[in-house]
């Protein structure tokens, strides 16, 4: 199955999930997320996720300036992102859930 | 994109991503890729990579997907000063964008998708005339003498096929203009379909001569008979015998007139060596009648203007009938004359007719009448 069609619908929570987890900018959030197995999503998604969540108010936004090279901008969670990820959280369990019970219904079938 | 993927780096590839998002307002592609340089660098370098276009996706790509999962629509709302700067500044950008923007919400309604359906196969044939167009301007900027839709030489049909072809070849896609020259056909094309509708009201639809050999029919007074002005009638009665001073008037009771409204004029009659000219009649109330058949009159060198009475007349000799072209037409037969010639002290109301029933005009089918035979008296001389 093309996995990134799945991702598309679960994209925000997954990288809601790796702010939440430790802030982050552009390519390092992109990282992490391969690093966690997700690795079929494209960079240019995940940073123009990040920019429609940040102007969603779920996250913020700061520049650290670099000693070597540009500046980064770093993303973090704030507490709208909190309840977002949260009522995602709640509501992609319930999803995986009924997606498993129905596929191993039918393993056992 | 014309630079190869050796030479683009991750400055040149952050550029045309830019570039390729300029719909954008310029705070929103800033925003959208601020940092894109360092993101891109440290991802090339974490994939072991050198290319962008290999690691990424060609820059228009990077940007649709950036755009997308940003959320961003494709003709982003823009501030209306902006807009207005816009206009001066990228006039066929914005008219791009308005456009596109126009499409969109013509796609929402239930009667645009199938009208686009329909012009879309219409395409061809806007591809052809695009040729066409672009061909008969060249003619007129070349100076070109005139002609019709179809080209008058074996060269122009050739430019002209030659014409049609690469705009049918390039509506389909199949042969591109080069990226520096895209803007020019473009420009040519929009030009051509400003011209196209004036262009073709202004083409000739056939050889110029035509006007010059068939002028606008005249449509003469007077009555014509196979085509031909004719001067004057001849009035037989049922046994064929000519008759004179005979009114003749159409349907509408207007005087039936040969003649124009002097009658002047000189006319050759059919076997007659010297032309005639003709006199009207005079009705009680000393008005001239040129609806009197036949028409008298005599020679025309005998006519000449009298000064004392202002007209035009015949010099001492009195109007005379012309020659007829029969001393005698054919008789016809009418019907219920025979018998009623037969029955004559009986009114025909009191004796009907055999084979009509009374007070009805009796029908052709009823009482047959003779096909009339060839004239049997020669045309007078």
């Amino acid at each position: 199955m093309d996995t990134t069609q799945l991702l598309k619908g679960v994209l925000d929570l997954a990288v809601l999930a790796v702010v939440a987890d430790e802030d982050g900018y552009g390519y390092d959030v992109v990282r992490r997320l391969r690093a966690a197995g997700i690795a079929e999503v494209g960079d240019a998604s995940v940073y123009g996720t990040l920019r429609r969540l940040y102007a969603a108010g779920a996250l913020t936004s700061y520049v650290v300036p670099s000693d070597e090279g540009p500046h980064r901008k770093y993303y973090g969670i704030n507490a709208q992102g909190r309840a977002m990820l949260d009522t995602q959280r709640k509501d992609w369990r319930e999803f995986a859930d009924a997606m498993a019970s129905l596929l191993g219904t039918e393993k056992v079938a | 994109m014309t630079v190869t993927s050796d030479t683009m780096d991750v400055a040149d590839y952050a550029a045309a991503v830019r570039r390729a998002l300029a719909g954008l307002s310029p705070e929103l592609v800033e925003d959208l890729t601020d940092g894109l340089e360092a993101d891109l660098a440290e991802a090339l370098a974490d994939a072991a990579g050198t290319d962008p276009v290999a690691q990424f996706g060609t820059p228009e790509e990077y940007a649709a997907e950036l755009r997308t999962a940003a959320g961003i629509e494709p003709a982003a709302p823009v501030v209306a000063g902006r807009k207005r700067r816009e206009w001066l500044r990228h006039p066929v950008r914005a008219l791009r964008r308005r456009a596109s923007r126009l499409l969109t919400s013509l796609r929402a309604t239930r009667w645009w998708p199938p009208v686009e359906d329909f012009l879309v196969v219409l395409r061809p044939l806007w591809w052809v005339l695009r040729g066409w167009v672009i061909y008969r301007f060249a003619l007129w900027a070349f100076g070109g003498s005139p002609e019709s839709i179809m080209p008058s030489s074996g060269f122009r049909f050739v430019a002209l096929v030659a014409l049609v072809v690469v705009s049918v070849q390039w509506g389909r896609g199949t042969w591109r203009a080069p990226a520096r020259l895209q803007p020019v056909a473009v420009f040519v094309s929009a030009a051509a379909a400003v011209l196209v509708l004036p262009m073709v009201a202004g083409a000739d639809t056939g050889p110029d001569y035509i006007y010059e050999t068939y002028p606008e029919p005249y449509l003469a007074e007077g009555v014509v008979v196979d085509g031909m002005q004719v001067s004057n009638l001849y009035v037989y009665d049922a046994e064929g015998n000519p008759l004179e001073n005979v009114q003749i008037f159409d349907d509408r009771g207007r005087p039936v007139r040969t003649l124009g409204e002097d009658g002047q004029g000189e006319y050759f009659l059919y076997g007659v060596g010297q032309p005639w000219s003709w006199l009207p009649a005079t009705d009680q109330f000393g008005q001239p009648r040129w609806n009197v058949y036949p028409l008298l009159g005599g020679p025309s060198a005998q006519f000449a203007f009298d000064g004392t009475t202002g007209r035009w007349g015949l010099l001492d000799a009195d109007p005379a009938v012309p020659p007829l072209p029969f001393a005698k037409a054919p008789a016809i037969v009418v019907p219920g004359a025979e018998e009623q010639a037969d029955d004559e002290t009986a009114p025909p109301s009191a004796a009907p007719t055999p084979g009509a029933s009374t007070g009805i005009t009796p029908s052709p089918s009823d009482n047959p009448t003779t096909p009339p035979s060839p004239p049997t008296t020669p045309p007078a001389p």
